[in-house]
């Protein structure tokens, strides 16, 4: 019995010094990694509010075809704050996804319930049809972040507010050549979902951009779906294909590589340069902590806030100051302003 | 000397046996094989150690789904359950002080144990069809996590947690051990205990289980319970890697999911599965998607290669059964 009750305590004693052996080994696994300093994270930068604007008190319907993307956060908030400004009442409704069929659904609905104008985000030129009835039943449309009809001859839409995907695209090269000072570098480029406006207007303007900067060599594109687990899976495939010395960069369409810089740095994997796109609050910590070397920022608030102001002049009859496309700025973001500038989301 | 010879003759002839009894293992190895002949990274540690970790979080759904298909059903909220695990976990890691981590792990699996428990009262006892309930419980869950994170994901938590998803023992993805252990112990219940054989006789016949005096609906209730707890542990991991909550992770891991246990043998009319067959259709789909990824085939073409593959190897597999 006696015997029994040692070998008992003894085995206890063994599996409390392996945990305590496992959970020191873990303290200092995240002691050796911890990070350089905590970033405060400041809500992004907000309108103010002007006192002297009559109300348009007039009723709007919002239709964005990727609502429960975290990018569209802030979208929100820009819209509440913009209604608020104009005198405006507004009904939000989701495309599922980018599912065509719902978003056609979403503005048949607005003919029918006559609203007053309507501001769209969609998802693809497949909207078009759904346009053309809004342009027949007499509601004007706004697009607002991605643009379908704009500029089109067969329908109708008054402008555009948003940033320039292509634009943002190109603007990654331009990130790329400056960290690396014009020289020659190889690159891996991760996409978001396939056909998704992001992922198709990014990859244009990216492909503008290697045109104007020649030393930069397109080694693989893959997609990440705009999924972290997948970034990760993805990065470290591209990392396995491409050992050191083969490959210099991994340039991503979207945010979400904050597990995927934590990987390679883990394996040793400091020669690959990262760069994201977006700028939430958790990329804005890894470019301050030098782990990702830059972004550029497309701020979702503003975007919807001036979309508000654009209905406003339209319906209260400024049409003069209308912006006929409305493109925001899309500032580069790297270690030297990342502190200065709060994030476009998840604080 | 011809007792010599038989030795290598029977183990030669064993192997063959095993490989015709489990064709989808013996097509694993003709890729695995084919893609380290033919890559020379595909066979690094570092490469096999990333397609295991990698492919560990969807091999947890696929365990517990196991259960689920071998009852006679399925379950497709789980990728809505582990997206509200990670979210819950997160959460609670983020406003709990010191003890964040154990209160957010607990909560999540906790979150986990209610959904299995709507899900299984929704089919056993109020006798609705696995595909609706699940359906329904998938988009319901994915919109409260939706409303209660303004579809915004939950920093902020404790960098040392990412030891879990990411960290290693003895070089061994710590994701990849705890995807093993649970494999392990679901494949001896469902082979070794009652509860295991009862899941196999009322996938198989319910009425006769229930005539033997076995309570099918209990049975059923467990296992949506155990399917979502597995569904749960695979949030918690997701929150390793990421060090956030994800409103949208694990978007379409059920499908994933499903494929997995269906490639590694199962039948969707229940009755018929096995946790060796699972993990080895969960390993297949990662290493094409590896395989694919190393040889640099365009994301375009990819789909379409990844489906071939399966077609091809559960096509092979399902021959050589009849």
């Amino acid at each position: 019995m006696q015997n029994w009750l040692d070998k008992t305590i003894h085995r206890r004693r063994l599996l409390r010094q392996t945990m305590m052996a496992l959970l020191a080994g873990s303290a200092l696994a995240a002691t050796g990694s911890a990070m350089a300093a905590e970033l405060t994270c400041p809500a992004a930068a907000q309108e103010a509010t002007v006192a002297d604007i009559a109300p348009a008190n007039k009723r709007i319907a919002v239709s964005v075809a990727y609502l429960k993307v975290p990018f569209y956060a802030n979208f929100k908030l820009g819209l509440e704050d913009g209604a608020k400004q104009f005198g405006f009442t507004y009904d939000l409704f989701d495309g599922n996804s980018g599912d065509l069929a719902t978003e056609l659904a979403n503005l048949q609905n607005f003919a029918a319930q006559k609203y007053d104008l309507v501001l769209l985000t969609p998802s693809g030129e497949g909207i078009l049809p759904g346009i053309k009835q809004l342009n027949e039943a007499g509601i004007p449309v706004i697009e607002v972040n991605n643009k379908a009809g704009f500029g089109r001859d067969d329908v109708d839409v008054v402008t555009y507010v948003g940033a320039d995907d292509v634009e943002f695209g190109r603007l990654q090269t331009d990130l790329v050549s400056a960290h690396f000072g014009g020289n020659p570098v190889k690159v891996a480029y991760v996409m978001g979902p396939l056909s998704t406006p992001a992922q198709v207007l990014r990859a244009r303007g990216w492909d503008v951009g290697r045109g104007e900067h020649p030393e930069i060599e397109e080694i693989a594109r893959v997609s990440d779906d705009f999924d972290s687990a997948k970034a990760l899976a993805v990065v470290q495939d591209l990392l396995s294909r491409f050992p050191k010395g083969q490959i210099d960069a991994i340039v991503m369409q979207g945010p979400e590589g904050a597990a995927a810089v934590d990987y390679a740095l883990r394996i040793g994997r400091d020669d690959v340069v990262f760069f994201a796109g977006d700028y939430p609050a958790d990329v804005r910590q890894l470019i301050y902590d030098g782990k990702i070397a830059g972004t550029v920022n497309q701020n979702p608030y503003p975007q919807a806030y001036h979309a508000m102001e654009m209905a406003y002049d339209y319906l209260m009859g400024k049409e003069a100051d209308i912006k006929r496309p409305y493109f925001l700025p899309l500032p580069l973001i790297t270690q030297e302003n990342a502190e200065s500038v709060p994030p476009a989301w998840g604080c | 000397m011809a007792q010599s010879m038989a030795g290598p003759q029977q183990s030669t002839s064993s192997f063959s046996q095993g490989l015709r009894r489990n064709g989808i293992l013996g097509a694993f190895i003709i890729v695995v094989v084919a893609l380290a002949l033919t890559k020379q990274q595909f066979w690094s540690i570092e490469n096999i150690t990333n397609i295991l970790q990698q492919n560990s979080v969807i091999g947890i759904i696929a365990c517990g789904m196991t259960f689920a298909i071998i009852i006679g059903g399925f379950d497709l909220s789980v990728g809505a359950t582990a997206a509200m695990a990670s979210v819950v976990c997160a959460v609670v890691m983020t406003t709990s002080g010191q003890f964040g981590v154990p209160l957010g792990v607990g909560a999540a699996i906790a979150a986990g144990i209610m959904v299995g428990a709507i899900n299984g009262a929704l089919i056993a006892y109020l006798r609705i069809n696995p595909f609706v309930a699940t359906l329904g419980m998938m988009t319901i869950i994915r919109g409260l996590v939706y409303v209660s994170t303004n579809a915004t994901p939950v920093f902020g938590v404790p960098y040392e947690f990412t030891n879990l998803g990411l960290g290693k023992i003895y070089g061994a993805p710590i994701v990849t051990l705890i995807f093993a252990a649970i494999a392990l112990l679901l494949g001896a219940v469902l082979q070794l205990t009652r509860f295991g054989h009862h899941v196999y006789a009322t996938g198989g016949n319910a009425r006769a289980t229930s005539v033997m005096g076995i309570d099918p609906d209990r049975l059923r209730f467990l296992t949506y319970v155990l399917v979502s707890v597995c569904a749960a542990i695979s949030g918690v991991l997701l929150v390793g890697q990421t060090a956030s909550g994800q409103p949208q992770a694990a978007m379409g891991y059920e499908l994933t999911a499903i494929a997995a246990v269906i490639v590694g043998g199962a039948s969707l009319g229940g009755g018929y599965g096995r946790m060796f067959g699972t993990v080895i259709g969960v390993l297949l789909l990662g290493v094409v998607s590896n395989g694919l990824n190393l040889f640099g085939v365009s994301p375009f073409w990819q789909p379409v290669a990844t489906g071939v593959i399966l077609i091809l190897a559960v096509g092979l597999d399902r021959t050589r059964r009849d």
